[in-house]
């Protein structure tokens, strides 16, 4: 005998329970209108869009950059490291070279330009000025001779202006010495010094 | 068996389950009209779902699962039995299953000690009657079904066993336990 809906609610044994159950149960609805707007056809292509565009999609992404950043330096690390070109970097168009500490490239980069020829220039005096000798008459020794010393005329090329000598020293007793003048730097001629002036 | 034939099995089986299927209150050819079964099932479906997993938001999630799974086999549908049988059976595999994954998950929570750490969610549609809840809880998902499809949707132990796909004889028996059950819960109760 099949056992109906009136017959449990009429059984002593379960008094009440299909009636309650049923209330309960009718009680039960879809608390929230997506739920039911959600159609069943778009509902996979939802889950689908979903993966592409939602907050999972940025977190696929960051996995994606981030293993391929790994793997990237893995890579890298596995193969001797890093070589950072500083010799190849130029700032605001300034050609600064190679850089000291860093290694020997083995080839210049393309755009480079040729590095320039450094002239070395004295460092022991203060260089004079262009196209005049320098004046070292107060250059003198205990004797009181006179070390004409004069620098280098700086005469340039273009003016062709004579650099001039040292000045005669005031010494007492020695006759001075009258150095020659060096010749000057790109053409120009050197004044002789004059001899010192005897002692009396 | 054309679309014709099957709505006309289907309107048979409506036809002779009317008075005893609420689930069934109108003859539709769901191939070519499933919006409007849609729309005729859902609230069944979503109530015997959620007394399965007793849980609103959950219940609903796994209803669209289920008539997305339904939609996708429409045309697999053989009208030798009603459609809203049919959806049942789809849609309380679905419960079923995820149920029954809940139950697991959470006896491996209860054995780490975990289960304090995560709050209930609140469900609006609770509270109507929390013995009645109680003792639903107390029931395993293929019980609650049982209950459900019987006490409220009106089905014949046939049926629910073509639903759950159990013999008819265990349909009552899983009835008959599942009342004991709620019983044993709710005399206590009753008894002070």
């Amino acid at each position: 005998m099949r056992l109906t809906h009136s017959d449990m609610e009429d059984d002593d044994l379960t008094a009440g329970l299909p009636t309650r159950l049923k209330a309960e149960i009718e009680a039960w609805h879809g608390a929230r209108p997506w739920a039911r707007q959600a159609a069943y056809r778009t509902r996979p292509a939802r889950r689908l869009a979903g993966w592409y565009t939602g907050p999972r999609a940025w977190v696929a992404g960051f996995a994606v950059a981030g293993s391929l950043l790994a793997g990237g330096v893995a890579a890298a690390a596995s193969s001797g490291g890093f070589t950072i070109p500083l010799t190849r970097i130029h700032v605001g168009g300034a050609d600064t070279g190679d850089h000291p500490d860093a290694p020997a490239s083995p080839a210049p980069a393309p755009t480079l330009r040729p590095a320039p020829v450094v002239v070395a220039r004295p460092a022991v005096r203060p260089s004079p000025s262009p196209g005049r000798g320098a004046d070292s008459a107060d250059s003198r020794d205990r004797t009181g001779a006179v070390h004409a010393t004069p620098s280098p005329g700086h005469g340039s090329a273009a003016d062709g202006h004579d650099g001039r000598g040292g000045h005669p020293g005031d010494g007492d007793g020695h006759p001075g010495v009258s150095p020659s003048g060096s010749p000057g730097d790109g053409g120009g001629h050197s004044g002789g010094g004059h001899g010192g002036r005897g002692g009396d | 068996m054309d679309g014709g034939q099957a709505l006309e099995r289907a309107e048979t089986w409506s036809g002779g389950l009317a008075a005893r299927h609420p689930a069934e209150p109108a003859p539709i050819d769901i191939v070519a009209d499933f919006d409007r079964f849609y729309e005729q099932q859902y609230a069944s479906i979503h109530r015997t779902v959620r007394g399965i997993v007793l849980d609103a938001a959950i219940a609903e999630d796994l209803t669209q699962d289920a008539f997305a799974k339904a939609y996708g086999a429409r045309h697999r549908y053989r009208p030798d039995q009603p459609p809203g049988v049919w959806l049942h059976r789809i849609a309380v595999n679905t419960a079923i299953s995820w149920a029954r994954r809940g139950q697991l998950q959470r006896r491996v929570l209860e054995k780490l000690g975990r289960m304090s750490m995560s709050a209930p969610v609140a469900d609006p549609t609770e509270g109507r009657d929390p013995e009645l809840g109680a003792a639903l809880r107390q029931l395993n998902p293929g019980q609650r079904a049982a209950v459900v499809l019987h006490f409220y949707h009106g089905y014949p132990y046939a049926d629910i066993g073509r639903i759950l796909g159990i013999p008819t004889g265990t349909v009552g028996s899983r009835i008959s336990n599942a009342v004991a059950v709620m019983r044993r819960q709710l005399k206590p109760r009753h008894a002070e």
